[in-house]
């Protein structure tokens, strides 16, 4: 699990009146937005899967259209055709409750273009997975940093169009 | 395949009595709303049935004051992304009919409840759903092969009550491809407050032995035996509103009793 917070510019209305010159100034606001990552193996799919939530300073869960919106702006076009097979709102499998989920069919297509893709996927059971989602910069065995270079590669293809920056610490693992 | 239609038809004309009343502290006209009743088929979702619920509560409460309606049992918020029969068969199985639910429209439970902002919402999850459960039964082979007007027919056959138009496609999910069962089986346990239970399961053992519903309650929530050498249950195990016998195939059961999201969804209910 991940958390991190998000500088989002925004702007919004909020008057400033100047005394002296009877001018009012539109202020751009900076939001800050927290956020959570997981990372959990579907034995549907067999494929890692990111679920994550988003919090207004106010502890308010963002919105759908908040979240789409927020989708770098190269993913947008995409978004707007297959927003609701894309992105959306799931129930936690472990811990049940809701998080925004992107969906593990678009993971094929997000890797296929990857190099290590053409090599076989490694089997990876649940603790692995969920293990090397915290995984350091050390490297393991040899094995390891194979499955360790699976998870980098797919995290490293979903983590920009949810906003979750990636240490370059991650590129490390597995170049051996 | 599912053979057995008279079944089919059965399951998919239940339906179950609620007696829909806002909620007394969000009343704000000084005319009180009647209670709405209404007979909702168990296979659909909440927010397929409840326009009307919503049109005529919503002229009763505070207009500047109110969000997205929620439904709520007993203090407990119902999850609208699960079938209406499931949520029957988890929270009011041995109730009275019929089933009182309390609306609300103020303090939506965001940390409990998914947002439904839309029908769009509700046919996605339908769908992901669906395409799950082809992962699991064959790999996502049957339901990649359809053609979106297909998977749209599943949909509008589900929303519209429409036996045939459902099951012309939904068939082709239940075929088997020339083996005894599924890959693995679509399924889902239920207990009261806790995460569902999903895992994999192969319904057909590698010599070919059909498991059993019991073969399947022992693999994944043993606990609920009384002890290992019986079939004494310490809970009551509801699908689609029945207690099935425990040495039914679950292959049987997955063909035949699952909802239209194509799992089979097994509620754990604590004896009275």
């Amino acid at each position: 699990m991940v958390e991190s917070s998000l500088e989002v510019d925004e702007l919004t209305e909020q008057e400033v009146e100047d005394e002296e010159s009877n001018t009012i100034q539109v202020k751009p606001q900076t939001r800050v937005i927290s956020c959570e990552y997981h990372v959990v193996y579907s034995d549907s799919y067999s494929v890692p899967v990111l679920y994550f939530n988003m919090y207004h300073d106010s502890g308010k869960l963002l919105t759908l259209d908040e979240i789409w919106s927020l989708v770098p702006q190269i993913y947008q076009s995409r978004l707007s055709q297959e927003r609701w097979t894309f992105l959306t709102q799931q129930e936690h499998p472990i811990l049940g409750r809701p998080y925004f989920q992107l969906h593990p069919c678009h993971t094929a297509s997000l890797m296929k273009h990857s190099v290590l893709s053409r090599a076989t996927k490694p089997e990876i059971s649940t603790d692995t997975a969920q293990g090397l989602a915290g995984v350091s910069a050390t490297s393991h065995t040899p094995s390891m940093r194979r499955k360790g270079s699976y998870l980098v590669q797919w995290l490293s293809s979903v983590a920009p169009v949810v906003r979750l920056g990636m240490s370059l610490e991650y590129g490390l693992i597995g170049n051996n | 395949m599912a053979e057995d239609r008279e079944i089919l038809r059965e399951i998919w004309d239940g339906r179950v009595p609620i007696c829909f009343s806002l909620a007394s502290d969000e009343i704000f006209t000084l005319e009180h709303p009647d209670p709405f009743f209404l007979l909702v088929p168990r296979q659909s979702y909440f927010p397929l049935a409840t326009d009307r619920v919503q049109r005529t509560f919503l002229k009763h409460v505070d207009p500047d004051n109110h969000g997205e309606m929620w439904l709520e049992y007993e203090s407990q918020p119902l999850k609208w992304h699960y079938p209406v029969g499931l949520l029957f068969d988890m929270y009011n199985t041995k109730g009275p009919l019929p089933w009182n639910i309390t609306v609300h429209f103020q303090n939506f439970p965001e940390d409990e409840l998914l947002h439904c902002p839309s029908r769009d919402a509700v046919e996605a999850h339908f769908m992901a759903t669906v395409k799950e459960a082809d992962s699991l039964k064959h790999r996502a082979q049957v339901i990649n092969s359809m053609q979106k007007k297909d998977h749209k027919q599943l949909w509008t056959g589900l929303q519209n009550d429409k036996f045939d138009q459902f099951w012309t496609i939904n068939r082709k999910l239940m075929e088997r491809l020339g083996e005894e069962g599924f890959k693995y089986l679509p399924f889902r346990i239920h207990q009261p407050e806790k995460p569902f239970i999903q895992k994999l399961f192969k319904p057909v053992s590698d010599e070919g032995r059909l498991f059993t519903l019991a073969d399947l309650l022992r693999e994944t929530v043993p606990h609920i035996f009384a002890d290992d050498t019986s079939d004494v249950l310490r809970c009551e195990v509801y699908i689609q509103g029945v207690n099935p016998p425990l040495e039914t195939p679950v292959q049987w059961l997955s063909e035949h009793f699952s909802y239209p999201d194509n799992f089979l969804h097994i509620a754990l209910v604590n004896p009275s």
